[in-house]
């Protein structure tokens, strides 16, 4: 629990650290004043660094104190990360400099660019909003009778949703899983339910309801799922249907 | 009146209406049974209502409210009130239709054995031998869960609580809030159809309006067979509307609150015996749903047994499931402004229309399902809801037949002299009922569905869908 | 002789009528891994099959014989033993029977029921009708009988006075009118038109499976009675005489006397006859308004009694009134992990406003049902409600080809008096007795196809004031069924 704590304090055996060893413990705590709290001067450690001692926890206690540390001595765990953190601050203050521009993002992208991969795939190096891209999603989208949008990069979109889900491997071959059967619903006939004045922003209205409630379906048949599954567990219906009748 | 009353008929049932009005002002008339016209006036006049006291086509006397009277209160107007009247006793009195792949000439020839299976498999029996056997504390989380419960117990399928009005439970049920003796009630009860106008039909599909909706609910063709159960919450219902009434009355003088009808014994809305009064209607409401949730189960019991296939092979799902004894709270649009109102619903349906959020998906394009059961072996019908019902009724629509006072079950002959001698001997005090003596007959005189249905379609409050023709009659 | 070897039960019922199968049966639904020990004299037990729930605490049902097998294959936990207990010992939990067998148990249930009152010591000419086997005696001797006299006036007296046919029936009953126990007078007289009719003797079809007695000598008559006949016990019987039907009641009278042939000789009073040709008779019965009738034998169906004596031998269980055994809210008896359900029993608790013991078969089976979960609850630590059944007494029947249901304080039991009578009767179709205190039903009559049976129900447990319907609340007109939905 305190590995990363201790590997970034320069401990020497973060892994084998155990913080109900009381040796363990009591070498850690003095490590830390030594080396990075340094809260006493030298001199004064002594009741400390007698780990040996029967009563250092009387000066365990009184270090803990004379630092405002706010944990319940007792509470070992709670202690040490208190103090390893005050230790961190420390650490970091001293080297405020190098340790700056330190960010999330900046650890990221070193992470991410740090196994660097030749890049052979040429679809990465393409440009992306040259009109010759353009132009190929559109023709693209024409052919498969997608609706093109204003920003073609929506039109990819849409017709990579086609694509991986009409036309896949899978898809091909049972074509009854992906089309649904039944009659369409004749949804411009139907009632927005409210007035916009324009008919094409209705229609539009009509189409976003559509979508919504197959949205609506799918997380309701979701929930029955779910619902069946917690069935299986519960469930005792009293019954014997052998004799038509039902009881324990 | 706070606001208006108005009320949907065509010239059959107008003439029906004004003949109820115009027998209860003649002299020597009992006061009890108040005609429906008067009972939505009285409503108009409670306070904290909005829009208009609503009476459906099958408006007809009922206590308190009449049934087939909606009317919406205010949630945010601290003096409206909640009035179990405006419920009715059978709390979620209901209906739920099953549909089938099976068609009539698949079920004719075995249409006895199928009605004696149905008979063996719903509710036989009471108590502990309940087919559904229940103890206390099963009913206590019943009670809370409603339809949860019946699908944690594996009695439903997943699909079913999809297909039910508020998804098969009201949140608000606080088991605590519902006396000993409704709880002591209901549990013999519990999956069990009860009599009168409770019970269960194998149906037939004879019509079908709207091609596209009735597709949409899995009803493909003419002669296809469906199940409807139309049960309620029975003595568990009566029990908790009986102590609201009780509780309510006594607060009534405290909160000053003043009605034209003793019978519309109400309580503010926010008021201690108004909330004990919703959550306890929502213990009941879910009651209601675990029945119809068991009876079903024990309709797929029967029906997998005569045909020896399981109930997934027939197809056997709820096309849906809807209240007509509830009250609500929804959010409608008043003069362009969103409002929470408490809606009573007695003897109405509530019919939302196509993209509203609270009804299942598989019929956001065609509107919520509305579905009505005719009198026992009369036919039934299944409508959609629409937007002009949505903004007339605040969604809402009729639920059957309008019986109550302008019909004569069948001919009496009321004769009694010999039974009263006998019975004068024990000292007793004796008194006869005996009809009225002045009584225009109409030939048909009661508001039959057919005219019910015809005429909310006419008013575009809800449109027809389907019309079903019952075949077997399953009567507890 | 060495001890016999005790054989460990947990449930014990003893008694194979409805409150004892019903009991067995529902304490497997509710503990099947328990073994229960039916313990019956006889060789023949009652299931209930069929039930019709009509309303929450109605139900109609018919009653099927079984072989006791039938019980053990429906419920493999319990086991059915046809022998008879010999003495009960409530210290040691333990039962011994007369084949000299020994069981323990944890919990036992008495449902012995009740043995019919005996009219006279005259055996062979008075017919009691209690079990299948006197019901099929009855059925031996009726087809040689021109005339029989039926004294008593509870459900079985009416439903033979209906059934049997070809006979002449003198109707001897202590009340004013008939069925003085179901019904009031003004009922009486709606049912008195079906009195003189001949029933149809079109095809019955008995919904019961037969079994036919073995006529085992071991088992006297007169000690062993077996299992009550449930409501249906003149199906698939042939009840016919040999004469035409006719009926003669005589109300308000007892049985005085009964006399042999000889001794009838001997006295001075002159013999009742109906008719010239009428001739000797094997036996002639004084009634207490001074008639003599003259009749080939005599049926009793005046009551019956606990039977209480197999268990009380030896320990000290607290007897009701009646002489059944005593019993608390939890159809506990005195005795310790004992407890008692059907006609053997009296109720000791607080009863509910509505609800009364009648010795029925339908109380049998709900007292049956109740008295199961009662036992197993105490045996499993968990709480139960009291059954809804006991909150209000309802009691489905046919009489006279009608349907007859009872609700509640049907006949003002118990009101003394002050009550009002709501009525609607049309002839030969339906009769609506509504029983009113201050506006509030507390009990109901309904004869005939009324579909009320709910709505009543529903009234009389809401206790709601209905005093501004007036008698309006009967009116043909209106649908109250609909009204108080």
């Amino acid at each position: 629990m305190f590995r990363r704590k201790l590997t970034a304090l320069d401990y020497m055996n973060p892994d084998n650290f155990h913080v109900n060893d009381e040796k363990s413990f009591r070498d850690l705590v003095v490590w830390l004043e030594d080396q990075k709290i340094r809260h006493y001067k030298i001199e004064d450690r002594g009741a400390l660094k007698a780990v040996e001692e029967k009563d250092w926890a009387t000066g365990y206690r009184r270090y803990l104190g004379s630092l405002n540390c706010p944990i319940n001595p007792n509470e070992r765990a709670a202690v040490l990360d208190w103090l390893l953190g005050l230790a961190v601050r420390f650490e970091y203050g001293d080297n405020v400099d190098t340790y700056k521009s330190e960010t999330a993002e900046n650890v990221r992208n070193r992470q991410m660019s740090g196994p660097k991969m030749v890049n052979t795939n040429p679809l990465d190096a393409l440009d992306f909003q040259s009109p010759e891209f353009r132009d190929g999603v559109n023709r693209l989208a024409s052919q498969l009778g997608v609706t093109q949008h204003p920003d073609h990069l929506v039109t990819l979109k849409a017709i990579s949703k086609l694509i991986t889900s009409r036309l896949s491997a899978e898809a091909m071959q049972n074509p009854g899983e992906v089309i649904h059967q039944g009659k369409a619903f004749p949804i411009f006939e139907a009632d927005l339910g409210f007035e916009t004045g324009d008919p094409v922003l209705n229609n539009a209205g009509k189409a976003l309801r559509l979508m919504y409630i197959h949205d609506l379906r799918n997380l309701q048949t979701r929930i029955n799922e779910s619902i069946v599954a917690v069935q299986t567990i519960t469930a005792n219906p009293k019954t014997d249907t052998k004799l038509g009748k039902v009881g324990r | 009146m706070n606001v208006e009353g108005i009320f949907y008929v065509n010239d059959h049932l107008e003439k029906l209406m004004f003949e109820e009005l115009r027998n209860s002002c003649r002299p020597g008339s009992v006061g009890g049974f108040l005609p429906g016209m008067k009972q939505i006036a009285n409503v108009a006049a409670l306070p904290g209502i909005v829009g208009k006291s609503v009476g459906l086509p099958d408006v007809h006397s009922g206590y308190g409210f009449a049934i087939g009277n909606m009317a919406a209160f205010d949630m945010d107007n601290p003096q409206a009130v909640v009035s179990p009247g405006g419920v009715g006793f059978d709390i979620n009195c209901g209906v739920r239709l099953l549909r089938t792949n099976l068609t009539e000439a698949d079920v004719t020839p075995i249409k006895e054995r199928l009605a004696q299976s149905m008979f063996d498999h719903i509710p036989v029996g009471v108590g502990s031998k309940g087919i559904i056997p229940m103890t206390a504390r099963d009913l206590e989380e019943a009670l809370e869960m409603g339809m949860d419960w019946s699908l944690r117990e594996g009695y439903i399928w997943a699909e079913d609580k999809e297909h039910c009005e508020e998804y098969g439970r009201m949140a608000q049920a606080d088991p605590a809030k519902v006396s000993m003796r409704a709880k002591k009630r209901g549990l013999p009860q519990l999956g069990t159809l009860g009599a009168g106008n409770h019970y269960a039909e194998i149906q037939v599909v004879d019509e079908i309006y709207d091609k596209w909706a009735a597709s949409k609910m899995g009803i493909e063709e003419k002669g296809q067979v469906c199940v409807m159960i139309h049960s309620g919450s029975r003595g568990f219902g009566h029990q908790v509307a009986t102590d609201a009434l009780v509780a309510m009355e006594k607060a009534m003088k405290r909160d000053e609150i003043e009605t034209n009808d003793r019978q519309l014994a109400c309580a503010r809305i926010k008021s201690e015996e108004g909330q004990n009064y919703l959550k306890s209607m929502a213990a009941a409401a879910n009651f209601a749903w675990v029945n119809r949730s068991s009876m079903t189960f024990l309709s797929r019991q029967a029906f997998a047994k005569q045909f020896q296939m399981s109930p997934d092979d027939l197809d056997m799902h709820v096309i849906y499931d809807v209240s007509h004894n509830i009250a609500k709270i929804e959010q409608h649009w008043i003069d362009g402004k969103l409002r929470t109102l408490l809606v009573h619903r007695k003897g109405s349906t509530r019919a939302f229309p196509p993209h509203h959020p609270l009804i299942p998906v598989d019929y956001q394009l065609t509107g919520q399902p509305v579905l009505i059961g005719g009198t026992m072996g009369t036919c039934s019908y299944v409508l959609t809801g629409t937007e002009q019902g949505m903004t007339e009724t605040f969604g809402s629509t009729c639920h059957g037949a309008g019986r109550a006072l302008s019909r004569a079950k069948s001919r009496r002959n009321l004769d009694y002299a010999d039974v009263l001698v006998k019975l004068q001997e024990q000292g007793i005090s004796i008194r006869v009922a005996s009809p009225k003596l002045v009584m225009e007959e109409a030939p048909e005189s009661y508001k039959n569905v057919t005219d019910v249905v015809d005429t909310c379609h006419a008013a575009g409050i809800s449109k027809k869908c389907i019309k079903l023709r019952p075949i077997a009659v399953i009567k507890g | 002789m060495e001890e016999p070897v005790t054989e460990e039960y947990t449930y014990i019922v003893v008694g194979g009528g409805i409150a004892g199968v019903t009991c067995a049966e529902h304490l497997y639904i509710l503990h099947p891994e328990a073994q229960t020990l039916v313990l019956t004299a006889t060789p023949l037990i009652k299931a209930v099959t069929n039930v019709l729930p009509l309303t929450k605490t109605l139900d109609t049902f018919e009653v099927e014989e079984h072989d006791p097998n039938t019980l053990q294959s429906k419920c493999p936990s319990v086991s059915v033993i046809q022998d008879c207990m010999a003495r009960l010992d409530v210290e040691k939990q333990l039962v011994h029977t007369s084949a000299g067998r020994c069981f323990s148990y944890q919990k036992l249930c008495v449902c012995t029921g009740a043995t019919p009152k005996v009219l006279a010591e005259r055996g062979p000419h008075v017919v009691w009708l209690r079990d299948t086997e006197s019901a099929q005696q009855f059925q031996t001797r009726i087809k040689d009988a021109r005339r029989i006299m039926i004294v008593g006036n509870g459900g079985i007296a009416t439903e033979m006075v209906y059934e049997v046919t070809g006979v002449e029936i003198i109707w001897a009953m202590k009340d004013k009118h008939m069925t003085a126990h179901f019904i009031d007078p003004g009922a009486a007289e709606f049912m008195q038109p079906e009195l003189i009719r001949e029933k149809d003797e079109g095809p019955t079809i008995s919904k019961r499976r037969k079994y036919t007695v073995e006529h085992s000598s071991q088992i006297s008559r007169t000690s062993l009675i077996g299992g009550s006949l449930g409501p249906d016990w003149h199906s698939g019987l042939k009840l016919k005489g040999k004469t035409e039907r006719k009926i003669i009641m005589e109300k308000e009278v007892e049985v005085k006397r009964i006399f042999e042939p000889m001794e009838v000789m001997q006295l001075e009073e002159a013999i009742t006859r109906l008719n010239s040709e009428e001739g000797e008779w094997p036996v002639y019965v004084e009634l207490t308004n001074g008639k003599i009738y003259g009749c080939d034998f005599i049926v009793s169906a005046i009551g019956v009694t606990p039977n209480v004596s197999a268990v009380t031998t030896g320990n000290n269980f607290a007897l009701g009134e009646d002489g059944g055994l005593l019993i608390d809210e939890k159809m506990r008896t005195t005795e310790k992990n004992i407890f008692a359900a059907g006609d053997v029993c009296s109720p000791g608790w607080q009863v509910a406003p509505h609800w009364f013991q009648m010795r029925l078969w339908t109380q049998a089976r709900q007292m049956g049902s109740y008295a199961s979960k009662c036992m197993w609850s105490s045996l499993a630590g968990e709480e139960i409600y009291m059954d809804f059944c006991f909150e209000l007494f309802s009691h489905a029947t046919k009489f006279f080809g009608h349907k007859v249901i009872l609700l509640g304080l049907f006949n003002g039991q118990g009101l003394d008096g002050k009550y009002e009578i709501l009525l609607r009767y049309t002839r030969g179709m339906e009769y609506i007795k509504c029983v009113m205190v201050e506006g509030r039903m507390q009990g109901a009559v309904l004869i005939g196809e009324t579909d009320m049976e709910e709505t009543f129900e529903n009234l009389i447990l809401n206790q709601m004031d209905l005093s501004e319907y007036g008698e309006d609340l009967l009116n043909p007109d209106i649908d109250i069924e609909d009204y108080f939905d």
